[in-house]
């Protein structure tokens, strides 16, 4: 079943959808397996997703496997390319162990993926998770709706603990799926056991303009309602609601500036240049044209 | 009070440094490049504390 546009939604405002449990038992242990053995395929970079791994390799069962193949196709499209996939591991104390490491790796410092990139649309990450993970397992930090941040990979490591960060805490066969920009890094690892996360970059080849299952758009969704002075709660499912979710690290002036970039980003999902949510884009946009622009041309006359 | 000292009170900041004052530097505030006004990257207001802790010489 292909998302919905609820769920794309949700995605363009915290740049990341979760789905606990996802993928079955035998598929999570036969990854574990060919981790173990040192099997896990490699891909060239830019290969497209169909035939790209082994017939008879995890990740290829992964990716076929339906409620996947669904997520993939509802926010990239159809066989998108494999930018690139990686094994994290974060060794547990029986393994450091026969290592002769005595301490923990350190928690990773906060860092947004490949680099500065100032695309319209976007690539997803896949993170999987084939065991359980605990907190004590340091599973991956990230921060809600930080995605639509333009910074430059390591610049934001200075930064320690910020509010309304997240640690993956999940059962077997979690899957995430991340808009490429959210700020994370992994944690550390002080339980026993060694940690194990998939993480798969995959980039769109179709325009990514309404791949999900848009039957639940309506009229409504189109309308403006009053703002500010608004007595009528809104329901949990209200796409405005959705997309102007605020989070507990914004900054007094610049949360607002992250609406205008989710409503931005879900135009550009939506092929529609004049949606907005709780007019904020719409109000800029009234009487168009730069105030410097209007003044030069004040004095020309 | 403006206008009422024509010298200042120290030749560098070092020296008031030195004569016990404690600099801050509060986060500026930058106008917004046309074009680019609503694009959020970093964090926009940091400060850091600071705590003097007397240690055992």
């Amino acid at each position: 079943m292909k998302l919905s546009t609820r769920d794309i939604a949700r995605f363009v405002a915290r740049g990341y959808l979760e789905f606990p449990a996802l993928t079955p038992a035998d598929l999570n242990q036969a990854f574990l397996d060919e981790s173990e053995h040192g099997v896990v395929p490699e891909v060239a970079a830019g290969t497209p997703l169909a035939g790209a791994y082994p017939a008879d390799s995890a990740l290829a069962h992964l990716y076929a496997y339906e409620p996947v193949r669904d997520i993939i196709e509802s926010l990239v499209g159809p066989d998108p390319l494999v930018d690139h996939h990686f094994v994290h591991l974060t060794l547990g104390e029986e393994q450091r162990d026969a290592l002769g490491i005595t301490r923990p790796v350190p928690s990773q410092h906060w860092h947004q993926d490949s680099t500065i990139d100032t695309r319209a649309g976007f690539d997803v990450q896949l993170m999987w998770y084939p065991h359980d993970v605990t907190r004590e397992m340091g599973g991956t930090r990230f921060l809600p709706g930080s995605h639509l941040r333009i910074v430059s990979e390591a610049a934001i490591g200075r930064y320690q603990n910020i509010r309304g960060q997240r640690h993956v805490v999940c059962p077997a066969g979690t899957l995430l799926a991340l808009h490429h920009g959210i700020w994370h890094g992994g944690g550390a690892n002080v339980s026993a056991r060694t940690r194990h996360m998939v993480k798969v970059r995959l980039n769109a080849r179709v325009p990514q303009i309404r791949l999900w299952d848009t039957s639940d758009l309506e009229a409504a969704d189109f309308e403006q309602r009053p703002i500010f002075w608004a007595t009528t709660p809104r329901a949990d499912d209200d796409l405005h609601a959705i997309l102007c979710e605020y989070q507990p690290w914004f900054e007094a002036d610049t949360g607002r500036l992250e609406f205008i970039n989710r409503i931005r980003l879900f135009r550009h999902l939506l092929g529609d240049s004049k949606f907005d949510a709780d007019y904020w884009c719409t109000r800029l946009e009234l009487n168009a044209g730069r105030r410097d622009e209007a003044a030069s041309g004040v004095r020309e006359l | 009070m403006a206008g009422d000292q024509d010298d200042p009170p120290y030749r560098s900041g070092l020296a008031a440094l030195r004569d016990g004052w404690r600099l801050f530097q509060a986060s500026p505030l930058l106008p917004h490049y046309p074009g680019t006004e609503t694009q959020t990257a970093y964090l926009k207001y940091e400060f850091w504390f600071e705590q003097l802790v007397e240690v055992a010489s």
